[in-house]
Order: structure tokens, then C-alpha cells, then sequence
């Protein structure tokens, strides 16, 4: 079964549709491989880019993908001729050593935007430690741009249901969170409101950390009403290959986000509006904080407004407590239920004899054997060390 | 620390109010720490501008609690907070 972290199949295809991102990165690699290079593909999925550089004349490629879709770019190499070159490794590539260094390191690790989980640290890891120094970096840079959004569309998803529904019902209190969460979005050239502006830029061959703050600012052209804040980002994969997911341009498999405003904001010509953009990655995930200020034409404060990600979801008091460094658990049943199955693990006891034995121990919680048996194997799951590194040309399948 | 100090909550730092706690988050260090209710209080004074003794004064008023009590503990817990960087004097900030 799918995590949800996971790509379903279907993402896949639709990421190596030929779209201009699919004929922009085969461009970049077309121009970074010269024959006989090594190649690290870094979140190779299902081997794309891998394959490319293959046909481009990379002599050795290193996919490295822990999803399980890598099991395809073993049958897609195969198929393609190119089985001796390519060595899969289903791990993180944080946790990849190299017998060589990589001439080109390919990537797209990103979601709606670059600052999306462990990209840029795994770029930074992957470029200090996995590419041989003046390598190339795909991509090498990308751009972020910032516009006001006036789309009376977009800002109804923020106050249905909070503030109105069809069943009476009094929801205000998901209100301020929901204005303090931003989303996945297509925004038309219409619901500009004002010309977009770099907030940042991530140069991936210097670029040392993966926290951004900039400021972006308008001195408003025309009146209207801004409900949020529109991101994207423009991509150079090489010098002079790159493609843009700026409103107006085909659509790509990213998009651009909407980060609302807390309230609706009328705006007449001469305003003049800043806004403070921070993104900080905090454990997993970024933290994304923007402060909006807005100045009449006659100098006066018109909005001023913090928003940030830290308050967009519920907090469970209770979660943080027990990660808290002074927290000494209790002994629970599921604790013992673990102890249990860990202390048979030997390599001698199977799977089903442990869940017999879990169910004989503790009927209440596993009155069924099956029930056992699907919570040992994704106990046992957890440990599994990550498979070695496969070179395709040398699986039994290639021998026969 | 002194009574005096004007203190500053840093940008990285962030707080929400959960329930009658305050939850905050130093996004440099990715960790939480939590006020009681009348932490709560004190440290939304502190936002507010307000310095040590200023706070005091408004607390003293709001609850029934000895003021050198109060200034104790707050002075206690302001130097905690510092030495977690999640408050720092004004002079100390560019």
C-alpha cells in the first residue's frame, strides 16, 4: 500500500509528461554530460533523468530514490540499453557514498516550490560530499517572485466553511487558522494586482542554508483589493535553460501558491504595501512567516497584519509534552507489545509465529491472527536496513 | 538582568496561545517551550513593549500575588528565556 509521503504512479507519469520542464531538463542535461561522465540522480523516481543521461553519454549514473518506484527504472534501463550503466540506490542521498565523485548532479526535489522539506539540505550534502568540485549542479538556480492577488475565488476557500455555511453552523474558531495556511494554486494573469517582484533567489552552487527571508514591496498602480499573496518560482537548470511557472505561462506540474492575506485588503492607487516573506525549516517541514504593512497615500497606516504557518494547523498541547525533554513515558501495553515482538527478533522467529504469539499474550488488542500478523510486519518494516546498491547489469534477471 | 532592561522577543522566535498556555517555537533551534497562563500574560506585555518593572506594575494589579514574589520568579524566568534566546535585552540587538 501507498504512504501518503509517496508518489502514486500516476504523479510519476505526469511529471515526465513532455511538458517544458521534461524538454528543459533533457536541454540541461543534453549540455552538462560529456561522455563518460558520472551522473547522480538525486529523487530519480522512476529513472528519468537517469535514462537521459544515459543517451547523452554519461558513463556511469547513480539513481538514488527511496521509493519503491525505483523498481521500474530497473526494467525502464533494460529496456533502453543502458542497464550497465545505471546503479539504483533505495535510500536518501544523504545516506549514499559514492566510489567517485559526480561530474553533473540532477534534481527536482522540490514541491509547489524550492523551499519545500530536505531539498536544499540534501543539495548542499550532495554538492559537498558527492560531486567532484566545478561539477555541474541541475538545476543551478532558482528564482522566487511575489505579486498581490486580487481573486475574490481564492479568498472564499478561506472563509467557507469558517465564516459561512449552508448548515448554520458557528465554525469561526478554524478561522484564523485557516488564514494562516497557504495552498496550492493556479493564478490567472487577471488576479495580479501588482507586478511581480524577487523575493529571493537559491543559487544551489552557493547557497548554504536552507532558511530565506527577504522583503517585497508595491506602491499600488491602480485600486483594487488584495486577498493574498501569489509565489512561484522560475527555474535555470543551466545557463540559458530554465522555464518559468509565472501566472500566464503553461501549466507545470507545480503551480504556484496563495498565501491569504488575514483580511481583505482595499487598496487604492498610491498605497503603498510591504510585506516581510520568511520561510525557516523547522524538523520536516518549513515554517513559513509573512508580515504585511500597508501605507496610505496620505502616509497613514492603513493594515498591518503577522501571519505565519506556526499558526495555521491545531496544536496539541498534549503531543508537545511528551517530546518535551523532561517527559519520562509510562509503561503501556503498546509498549510491552512492542518489547514482545522486538525480544523474538533473531532471524529465526517468523513473522506468523510472532503474531501467534501476540495474540495469545494479548487477545484484547489482536483477537484476529491476521491483525498480528499486519502489525509485526510493519513493525519489523521500520528496521530494515536499506537495500544495497543494485547495478542493473548484474540483477539475476540480466544473468539469464 | 535588572528591573530596568527593555527586553525584545527576536524575529525567530514565535508564540500561539493554546488553550491557557503559551506555546512557543524558536525556529532557529526548530524547539517548543511553554508558558503557564500568567507567563502567557506577562510575555504578551513584553511584546507589547512594556520592560520588567512595567510588566510587574500591570501584573501585580491583574492577580493577587506578592510583588516581590513576582519579581523574583520573573526575573528568573527572564533569564531562562534569555539563555534560550527566545528574549534578549534591547541593547543586545542591532
Amino acid at each position: 500500500m501507498k504512504s501518503p509521503a509517496s508518489y502514486a504512479l500516476t504523479a510519476y507519469g505526469e511529471m515526465m509528461a513532455p511538458t517544458r520542464r521534461m524538454h528543459a531538463y533533457a536541454d540541461a542535461l543534453r549540455h552538462a554530460v560529456r561522455p563518460g561522465a558520472t551522473v547522480l540522480d538525486i529523487g530519480a523516481g522512476t529513472g528519468i533523468f537517469s535514462l537521459l543521461a544515459c543517451r547523452f553519454g554519461a558513463g556511469q549514473v547513480h539513481a538514488v530514490e527511496p521509493d519503491d518506484a525505483l523498481l521500474l527504472a530497473s526494467s525502464f534501463a533494460a529496456d533502453n540499453g543502458c542497464a550497465d550503466r545505471i546503479t539504483l540506490h533505495q535510500r536518501l542521498s544523504t545516506e549514499v557514498n559514492l566510489p567517485v565523485r559526480a561530474d553533473v548532479v540532477v534534481s527536482d526535489l522540490r514541491g509547489i516550490l524550492p523551499l519545500f522539506q530536505h531539498h536544499i539540505p540534501a543539495i548542499i550534502d550532495a554538492r559537498e560530499r558527492l560531486m567532484l568540485p566545478g561539477g555541474v549542479l541541475i538545476p543551478m538556480r532558482d528564482t522566487l517572485y511575489a505579486c498581490l492577488v486580487e481573486s475574490p475565488e481564492h479568498y472564499a476557500r478561506y472563509r467557507v466553511p469558517w465564516l459561512e455555511n449552508d448548515f448554520g453552523l458557528d465554525l469561526h474558531a478554524g478561522h484564523p487558522m485557516a488564514v494562516n495556511s497557504w495552498r496550492n494554486t493556479r493564478i490567472t494573469p487577471a488576479q495580479v494586482l501588482t507586478p511581480p517582484q524577487a523575493w529571493c533567489t537559491l543559487d544551489y552552487r552557493t547557497i548554504d542554508s536552507p532558511d530565506v527571508r527577504g522583503d517585497v514591496a508595491w506602491t499600488a498602480q491602480r485600486a483594487g483589493v488584495a486577498h493574498g499573496v501569489g509565489l512561484w518560482f522560475d527555474a535555470e537548470l543551466v545557463p540559458g535553460v530554465g522555464f518559468s511557472n509565472a501566472p500566464g505561462e503553461p501549466e507545470l506540474v507545480y503551480g504556484q501558491a496563495f498565501f491569504p492575506l488575514q483580511s481583505e485588503l482595499s487598496l487604492e492607487t498610491g498605497d503603498r504595501i510591504s510585506i516581510a516573506l520568511s520561510a525557516r525549516l523547522v524538523g520536516a517541514d518549513y515554517v513559513f512567516s509573512w508580515r504585511t504593512t500597508v501605507v496610505g497615500v496620505n502616509g497613514g497606516a492603513k493594515a498591518r497584519f503577522e501571519q505565519s504557518t506556526f499558526l495555521g494547523e491545531p496544536l496539541s498541547l498534549a503531543r508537545l509534552k511528551r517530546m518535551d525533554a523532561r517527559f519520562a513515558p509510562a509503561r503501556t501495553e503498546a509498549i510491552d507489545i512492542d518489547q514482545e515482538c522486538l525480544a523474538m527478533a533473531s532471524g529465526v522467529t517468523k513473522l506468523e509465529d510472532m503474531a501467534q504469539r501476540l495474540t495469545e499474550k494479548f487477545p484484547r488488542r489482536f483477537p484476529k491472527a491476521l491483525d498480528a500478523l499486519a502489525y509485526v510486519a510493519h513493525l519489523f518494516e521500520h528496521y530494515e536496513p536499506a537495500p544495497a546498491p543494485v547495478s542493473i547489469a548484474n540483477t539475476p534477471d540480466e544473468l539469464e | 538582568m535588572n528591573l530596568n532592561d527593555n527586553l525584545e522577543i527576536p524575529e525567530q522566535v514565535m508564540a500561539r496561545e493554546v488553550g491557557d498556555e503559551l506555546v512557543i517555537l524558536d525556529l532557529g533551534s526548530g524547539r517548543y517551550f511553554g508558558l503557564d497562563a500568567l507567563g502567557a500574560r506577562w510575555w504578551h506585555l513584553i511584546g507589547s513593549g512594556k520592560n520588567l518593572a512595567e510588566s510587574i506594575d500591570v501584573l501585580v494589579a491583574e492577580y493577587e500575588v506578592a510583588r516581590p514574589q513576582l519579581e523574583a520568579d520573573l526575573l528568573e524566568l527572564a533569564n531562562a528565556l534569555a539563555a534560550h534566546n527566545l528574549l534578549t535585552r534591547k541593547s543586545q540587538t542591532r
